[in-house]
């Protein structure tokens, strides 16, 4: 199982963190992860930018803003009854926006997880960062 | 990442457990208290 945080994603923290190109907004965010993909994508490469190459997937906005505790992030999505219903064995998280392939910041792979209309599927994806 | 299955309406959370294995889920634990199943419950370091 690889669970990483994509180059892209490490690139737009950097950007973010130091407002690169000066287009944040100070005390603002800066093109924020603000969704979660699950999909049947295969391995998440350093290099992986987008699951559109993916035959199932589903883009769709968090519940809520994340929140943040320490060095670590939670960030959760709820899939109803009537969406993703395929095999996901990709979970990512994205900054650009919902209905959007694109932006993938980083993710888990190789999971083994079938949803069907008999439940709704909540996700939460906790990001830590080590210090150390 | 935890993900966790809540039941559509008319279907009992045993039963849901029961689908979920049925339909190739690993089925980590039937959480009463809250209504749900964990179908995944991992701890990752990037």
């Amino acid at each position: 199982m690889a669970r990483r945080i994509t180059d892209q994603g490490l690139q737009d923290s950097l950007d973010a963190t130091f407002n690169v190109g000066g287009t944040g907004t100070p005390g603002g965010a800066f093109d924020p992860v603000d969704a979660m993909g699950v999909s049947n994508f295969g391995t998440l490469l350093a290099g992986t930018t987008s699951i559109a190459s993916a035959g199932s997937k589903l883009v769709k906005a968090f519940d809520a803003a994340p929140t943040r505790n320490n060095l670590t992030v939670t960030c959760v999505a709820t899939f109803g009854t009537g969406e993703a219903n395929f095999q996901i064995t990709t979970v990512t998280l994205h900054n650009d926006g919902a209905a959007v392939n694109t932006g993938v910041y980083g993710g888990v792979d190789a999971q083994s997880l079938t949803k069907t209309s008999d439940f709704s599927l909540k996700i939460t994806m906790n990001v830590t960062y080590a210090n150390g | 990442m935890i993900a966790e299955a809540s039941p559509r309406e008319g279907l009992s959370l045993d039963e849901l457990a029961e689908l979920l294995a049925a339909a190739g889920n690993r089925v980590v634990r039937v959480d009463r208290d809250r209504n749900v199943v964990v179908v995944a419950h991992h701890v990752e370091e990037y």
